[in-house]
């Protein structure tokens, strides 16, 4: 037996853990332990614990999304936290792009700086844009004034840094020979692109959570290295590992950790079974997420807002340039409430019962109605499904909210009501698969729709037939899809620089002393990185766009060991791409680099192939396990059968019925057939819309 | 058709709500194309553009979160495009360009293009982009100066069929860049707005072609019912008012002594909202006269923010709003009056106007004076770096008046306008300009229970001779008031400063000036009015 590959995703209810014989990627655990509240590291420890009760874990490694990073920012628990700035200019993360989030409202509220007016502070100093010094650095008294205030990080953002940061370095430096203890990063190292506001919130981000984040991530390390595991990996906000001395010097690229990780889950599942397309959908109990996966790769994007959305309300949220698995997130969950507004339009959520009181259908006091208990109301969850679970499962309840709240202010039968709150929550969610599908250009209608989370299989066919999916795939453990994901990632660093430059204007050594430097800063960190693995792979990328133009396209410049193209060769590329993208191009424009971009990636050699993919297909005849009364739209009932997933291999059901399986719950509808594979996966062929 | 006895929102309301919403993203999706493929800082960065759809009717049905003034008037543009090319004439492939105030725009460098939706040869509906080309000509760099007459302001554009089968008209397209400075930047703005519209057609297509050209056209009657439902009913659960307010504004950049009145009469009566001007004062020199349509946008706004929540804005809430503007008064600009400040600065006065007077009626719902403004200031020149002529134009956040919930926000864009800043460092790789200061005024928002937002001072250096520089702003005279005894806002400051060090005080609106290297411009925009008495005040 080879090492262990250990993934590990702390969610609010439970921490999930899979463990892999890293050998020959074979399964030998998938398990929940109860998250401890405060203390994400504790139920990490004790996944650990009861995985060594059976296997011995010397020399594992354990892959882990964390959301500390992400709580830390939406709770405000950061570092008392300075930002020094050019002065004149240390309101920047203040008046961030002057814009409101809401328009036809007098109550604008915006999200409050990281650091209060108190912590910024003026820097005599300026650059100018093409990187020649202004105004020379004077760093007397600043020292003092931090000492002074008791920061415990620093953020550094200086104008046109990302062309020379040599103010920033010195300034860094004598700040971190001052104040030891004190966490200190610069714009120039986190973020090294134009546009200043996006540049500053990114670096004051990343101060922000600095402390945090880097005491949780050494202290896990610390725990699990005693316990014999060889290495701890953290999935960033690209889906990629990263070594826990770069998680704490970049905690800002760890926001998006736990979704990066399924995103990662659901690309090494299209590659594994030959499904280039999917639409990785998830949702849970207030939310709902949809991520593209496009030949076999996630989407990404460079720019993300945090924290944007306060009880439903826009609030902006935080810049961080970054790069993240695109991800369309909305407030649709299990728990989203259903009502009526003014016009008599009935509308579910963003509004959540949330996990306490919950659907009114599990007994905790909740008496409005939401989509889970238009489910109960209906029949497609049963008291059978919390064996367990701790819920007491009250259909009555469910129907009493429906009745209440819904159907008798609409004149409505309770059935009806159901059917309708179902009916508005998978409009709301076919409309975010539109947004991560169709607002990016792409037809939904080539994607397969691959669902995971505690709801997202219940509800995955309704969605997949309404936006007219090719199908719907539930995956085996669609409700551990972060922690499997968290072993499938490859070690992945980028760097950027800007280079704003013509590309006619520019020569070939120009591209090659570019890229060399990026090449010094990412050995850096990959020397990080723990040694004994693979060799890293190299990708490059060259950002431009018609000069005037704003918007960047992706030129892709050769991997490692090629040659770069010349610029000639560039521009050929960049316009064929904008005639793809934009169905026009502009003979007359000339073409602009912005950025150069350095992909550094490491494999771990798993592949997720072992689970993904079937192996001996049996044929078995399914058996029902038992039958089930449901509600049909017309007030009727009818009989239909539940199966479960696992005493189904091979065979090949049709709707409508419900499947179990692996704790999460199919709905079959008229019309529609599932096969069951070997793996225990449930493929739904669609054939036309709903009954 | 067989006629239906109930209408889709009530017989269908689960595929009205699929529908329509998908009308709203295809306005955004459409805003997203142009923003990227466009070549002004000021639409990729600032996003100084909007777009709508419109159903077969020529009535505005979606509309992206944009900018309130570029919305609200766009029945104004649409019915101006109507009247010169009646809708059953339209082909597909077609687009009708038009800028001029006096025919449907709202200030020139406001370029709306239209084009028509055809599914299957049956016309479904237009999109609209109202795009803001950051020069059409005129007497100064960025077509946002003080002058007298719209002839001075910039190239007039009546309703022109522009885009014939596709393709632009290339003599049209001709005559209007060879009247606006850097042309090739112009002419790629162009190109994204057909670009937008392209895709717009594309989805509503895809929508027909899955729901049926019927249905689609029933839901878009039905969102404009929907919308005004919800206005109607919010209008009704108030309770009734008469209500009046005054103000002047700061002057009009040509003549000092200029202090026009708007004077505006509230009648909130049942779910019917009317806003009378009468006895505001007639048109006046210079550019801050307004059109009705800047002036019914504002109206537009204040009633939907009035109402407040998620109310999707269409013609359905604007057919709410009874407007009465006499013409040839400063809220119902007479030709040949320039008008371009009114877009940015009137408007926005106008809401606090109308603001001030519900305050009387419902001081718990609206907030207090704000800044009042968009403030705009713009430069243009010739880099010597590179031979190329720059144009700039931008806007300046300032203070948003407080609430009854909370402060005012401070640095940032209120009412009218939602633009966002440049990136300083876009500016000045661009531009021989260098910014030396961008920061709040932390202490010129008005005092109370909640504090009124912050004003912005933000001063640029000109590194070359020659530049040209105007700026168009508002409150250097009247601050924003407070509401239920809050304090008011600090005023504006509008400010030369001379290489050799000399400081001359601007008025709210001034130039074309002449600038030379090392001169600034320092901008200090106003703070918002707080709301209510703060606890410490003496009773």
């Amino acid at each position: 037996m080879g090492d262990l590959l250990i993934g590990i995703d702390v969610g609010g209810t439970f921490t999930d853990a899979i463990v892999f014989d890293s050998g020959n990627g074979s399964l030998l655990a998938a398990f929940k332990v109860p998250s401890s509240t405060g203390e994400p590291g504790k139920a990490v420890v004790d996944a650990i614990e009861k995985i060594a009760q059976s296997v011995t874990i010397k020399d594992a490694v354990v892959c882990h999304g964390t959301t500390v990073g992400t709580n830390t920012l939406i709770e405000r628990r950061g570092s008392r936290t300075a930002l020094l700035s050019t002065a004149g200019f240390s309101d920047v993360v203040a008046l961030r792009r002057q814009d409101r989030p809401i328009l036809y409202s007098f109550d604008v509220r915006i999200s409050e700086p990281l650091a209060p007016k108190e912590l910024r502070f003026d820097i005599p100093e300026r650059v100018a844009a093409d990187g020649s010094v202004v105004r020379p650095l004077e760093t007397s008294g600043i020292v003092e004034k931090l000492r002074d205030a008791g920061v415990e990080a620093v953020a550094i953002s200086f104008l046109h840094s990302y062309v020379n940061d040599a103010h920033e370095r010195a300034l860094a430096a004598e700040i971190e020979d001052a104040l030891p203890g004190v966490f200190v990063t610069r714009s120039g190292d986190v973020c090294p692109e134009f546009r200043e506001y996006e540049r500053s919130s990114t670096t004051l981000v990343n101060a922000y959570l600095g402390q945090t984040v880097g005491k949780y991530v050494s202290k896990l390390n610390l725990d699990l290295r005693s316990r014999g595991i060889q290495r701890l990996m953290i999935v960033k906000s690209n889906g990629g590992l990263t070594s826990p001395e770069n998680a704490s010097r970049y905690p800002v690229h760890l926001i998006e950790s736990g979704p990066a990780a399924q995103l990662t889950a659901a690309a090494a599942f299209a590659r594994a079974t030959g499904r280039p397309n999917l639409v990785a959908f998830d949702m849970g109990g207030t939310t709902a997420k949809a991520g593209v996966i496009r030949n076999g790769q996630p989407e990404m994007v460079s720019e993300f807002y945090a924290d944007r959305l306060v009880d439903g309300r826009e609030v902006g949220g935080y810049a961080i340039r970054s790069a993240v698995l695109d991800l369309v997130e909305i407030g649709a969950g299990g728990g989203s409430i259903a009502w009526i507004n003014e016009a008599h339009v009935l509308k579910v959520g963003p509004r959540s019962a949330g996990a306490v009181p919950g659907p009114a259908c599990y007994s905790r006091g909740g008496s409005l109605p939401t989509v889970t208990d238009a489910h109960a109301v209906i029949g497609t969850l049963t008291a059978e499904l919390f064996a367990n679970s701790g819920v007491r499962f009250n259909r009555e309840y469910a129907v009493e909210a429906v009745r209440e709240h819904i159907a008798n202010p609409l004149g409505w039968t309770v059935d009806r009501a159901a059917y309708a709150i179902i009916d508005i929550a998978v409009a709301n969610m076919a409309e975010m698969v539109r947004l991560a599908t169709t607002q990016r250009g792409l037809d939904p209608r080539d994607f397969a729709l691959l669902a995971s989370g505690g709801a997202g299989p219940l509800h995955a066919a309704a969605v997949g037939a309404e936006i007219g999916a090719s199908e719907v795939i539930v995956p085996p453990y669609p409700g551990m899809f972060s922690a499997l994901g968290a072993t499938l990632g490859t070690i992945r660093h980028e760097v950027t620089q800007t280079l704003l430059r013509n590309l006619r204007d520019l020569d070939e050594a120009d591209l090659s002393s570019g890229f060399a430097q990026l090449a010094k800063r990412v050995d850096v960190i990959l020397s990080a990185e723990a040694a004994g693995h693979a060799r890293p792979r190299f990708e490059r990328i060259l950002e431009a766009r018609f000069v005037g133009q704003l918007f960047e396209l992706r030129v892709p410049a050769g991997n490692g060991d090629d040659a770069l193209p010349s610029p000639e060769q560039v521009e050929r590329t960049f316009r064929g791409l904008y005639l793809r993208e934009h169905g026009f191009e502009l003979p007359d424009a000339q073409v602009q680099l912005v950025n150069l971009r350095l992909i550094a990636t490491i494999d771990l050699g798993h592949s997720g192939d072992r689970i993904f993919v079937r192996h001996d297909p049996a044929t078995r005849a399914p058996d029902p396990l038992r039958m089930v009364k449901i509600l049909a739209r017309d007030g009727g009932e009818a009989t239909i059968p539940v199966y479960a997933a696992g005493d189904a291999a091979g065979g090949t059901i049709t709707g409508p019925s419900i499947i179990e399986h692996a704790g999460a719950t199919v709905w079959l509808h008229a019309g529609q057939s599932a096969r069951i594979e070997s793996n225990g996966q449930v493929v739904v062929t669609l054939s036309g819309g709903l009954q | 058709m067989i006629p239906q006895s109930k209408s889709i929102i009530d017989r269908d309301p689960v595929t009205f709500e699929v529908v329509r919403s998908a009308l709203y993203a295809i306005c955004a999706e459409m805003k997203s194309v142009v923003m990227r493929t466009s070549f002004s800082p000021l639409l990729s960065l600032s996003a100084d553009l909007s777009c709508a759809l419109l159903d077969a009717h020529g009535k505005v049905v979606a509309q992206g979160r944009d900018i309130p003034v570029h919305l609200g008037a766009a029945p104004f543009t649409v019915r101006a495009a109507f009247d010169a090319f009646p809708i059953e004439n339209w082909k597909a492939g077609d687009g009708v360009i038009l800028n001029d105030p006096y025919s449907g725009g709202t200030h020139l460098p406001d370029v709306s293009l239209i084009m028509p939706i055809f599914h299957e040869d049956r016309l479904c509906g237009f999109s609209l982009s109202r795009v803001h080309w950051p020069d059409v000509g005129g007497i100064a760099a960025g077509s946002s100066s003080v002058s007298d007459e719209i002839f001075k302001e910039g190239i007039r554009i009546p309703p022109l069929l522009i885009i014939e089968g596709h393709e632009p008209r290339a003599d049209i397209l001709a005559l209007i860049l060879a009247n606006v400075r850097v042309p090739q930047d112009r002419h790629g703005d162009f190109r994204a707005q057909i670009a937008g519209a392209h895709r717009a057609e594309l989805r509503v297509r895809e929508l027909a072609r899955r729901y049926g050209a019927d249905l689609l056209s029933e839901v878009m009657a039905d969102a404009q019912t929907y919308s005004q439902r919800i206005v109607r009913r919010r209008l009704e659960s108030l309770p009734d008012a008469v209500v009046e307010h005054e103000e002047m504004l700061d002057g009009d950049g040509i003549d000092p002594d200029a202090r026009p009145l708007i004077r505006a009469r509230i009648e909130k009566k049942g779910d019917s909202f009317m806003v009378d001007f009468t006895g505001s004062s007639p048109c006046v020199k210079g550019p801050v006269n307004s059109p009705l349509a800047v002036t019914a946008s504002s109206v537009y706004y204040t009633l939907l923010a009035l109402a407040g929540g998620e109310i999707p804005p269409n013609n359905g809430v604007y057919e709410v709003a009874q407007i009465v503007a006499p013409e040839g008064a400063i809220v119902n600009a007479a030709y040949p009056s320039p008008v371009v400040a009114a877009n940015t600065e009137t408007s926005n006065r106008i809401v606090d106007i109308l603001l001030a007077a519900l305050a009387k009626a419902y001081p718990d719902r609206v907030p207090a004076g704000s800044y009042g403004s968009a403030c705009v200031y713009t430069l243009g020149g010739v880099d010597p770096r590179t031979s190329r002529r720059f144009v700039h134009y931008e806007t300046v956040g300032g203070g948003a008046g407080a609430t009854a919930a909370g402060p005012g926000a401070g640095g940032i864009r209120v009412h009218m306008g939602n633009t966002m800043n440049l990136p300083i460092e876009a500016a000045e790789a661009a531009m021989p300009i260098r910014f030396t200061a961008y920061q709040l005024v932390t202490e010129s928002g008005g005092t109370g229970l909640h504090r009124g937002g912050a004003g912005v001072r933000k001063a640029i250096e000109v590194l070359v001779d020659g530049v040209e520089a105007s700026i168009l702003g508002e409150r250097t005279l009247s601050a924003a008031k407070g509401v239920a005894g809050g304090g008011a806002g600090a005023v504006a400051k509008f400010s030369y400063l001379g290489a050799d060090g000399k400081v001359r005080p601007l008025p709210a609106k001034s130039g074309p000036h002449k600038l030379s290297k090392g001169d600034q411009l320092e901008m200090i925009t106003a703070g918002g009015g707080a709301w209510g008495r703060s606890s410490n005040d003496a009773e």
